[in-house]
């Protein structure tokens, strides 16, 4: 573009009579490594201007595009995992750790089986008593 | 002619077009709302807050025939009111960039990146002005949908830019002259 073109855009710009095109033919202008040196001071602004204009919204904006059917069933379907979820790990909490009511039996097991042997030794004693009673009775006939 | 065996995939189809309108805007969105309130985080905030606004009254907007320009002003009322309703703080907040700006010397050697300083001019200007300019010579819309946009009347536009790019010029010749004087 001839510099005498520039200045005349230049000023049609600054009275925002100047048309799209006239604005990017300047953008172009400045936007070249040399400009005249009656123009340097502008050449800023549309370096900035051109900055701008690359800015990017860099967020995702993700509406739910499927029908409320749909995501109420996978609602349900996330909610129904969940409370098996924590159905099954009670389960196994129930097997691992023993209820007080077992532990009982166990202590009660152990104990019953304690007196069954001691029970065991009586009789054993008692069985002797009779094999000494019958030897005796064998010697002192009372007949 | 409307027709109504799958209702509900015309519905979607609807949706996906409306997504694609507003999602081709969202840049210019964006800009504006950084260049009014001036933080990425709280523009990236405005951006999505006026993304669930359309969302919510898509029926109603999709016979709206300029959605893009209704999107931004939209967004141009959005952020106005955010200011208005921390405008106390905002004016501290302006005030200490400035004094910063004049009193310290390496701010001023740092200023000289010029580039830089012209945001700075930018950012000085009266909101009207400053929206006006970004929506025109940022986003290249015309004069006439800048009006729309800022619910201004077209001649109003015109003035306005006309008061920003000059404003804007005449700082930068200061800048000029003054870097030329301080011999860099």
């Amino acid at each position: 573009m001839e510099l005498k073109q520039v200045h005349k855009h230049l000023e049609r710009y600054l009275e925002s009579s100047a048309t799209l095109a006239e604005e990017q033919a300047l953008y172009a202008y400045f936007s070249q490594p040399n400009v005249d040196k009656s123009l340097v001071h502008y050449k800023p602004y549309f370096t900035a201007i051109a900055q701008q204009r690359e800015e990017r919204f860099s967020v995702n904006f993700k509406p739910k595009l499927k029908s409320t059917k749909v995501q109420f069933i996978r609602v349900a379907a996330v909610a129904a995992a969940a409370i098996a979820g924590v159905f099954i790990l009670q389960q196994t909490v129930v097997t691992t750790q023993p209820s007080p009511e077992e532990i009982a039996f166990e202590e009660f097991k152990t104990n019953m089986y304690l007196v069954a042997t001691q029970l065991n030794k009586g009789m054993q004693g008692v069985a002797h008593i009779e094999t000494f009673n019958q030897t005796t009775n064998k010697y002192l006939k009372t007949e | 002619m409307k027709q109504t065996p799958n209702e509900s995939l015309t519905e979607q189809m609807d949706k996906e077009v409306f997504l694609k309108r507003i999602l081709a805007v969202q840049d210019s969105m964006f800009r504006l709302a950084k260049r009014l309130l001036t933080s990425t985080e709280e523009a990236e905030d405005a951006v999505q807050e006026v993304f669930a606004k359309l969302w919510k009254n898509m029926n109603s907007l999709t016979t709206i025939s300029n959605l893009e320009g209704y999107a931004m002003t939209m967004t141009k009322n959005y952020c106005l009111d955010r200011l208005k309703s921390k405008h106390a703080a905002q004016l501290r907040l302006v005030h200490f960039k400035h004094d910063k700006a004049t009193s310290s010397l390496d701010q001023q050697i740092e200023d000289r990146d010029s580039v830089s300083q012209v945001f700075d001019f930018i950012e000085a200007l009266p909101e009207q002005q400053k929206l006006v300019l970004q929506l025109r010579d940022v986003e290249q819309y015309d004069l006439e949908t800048i009006a729309q946009i800022t619910e201004l009347s077209e001649g109003a536009v015109r003035v306005a830019l006309s008061r920003a790019r000059k404003t804007i010029r005449n700082k930068l010749i200061k800048a000029h002259q003054h870097g030329i004087e301080t011999g860099s």
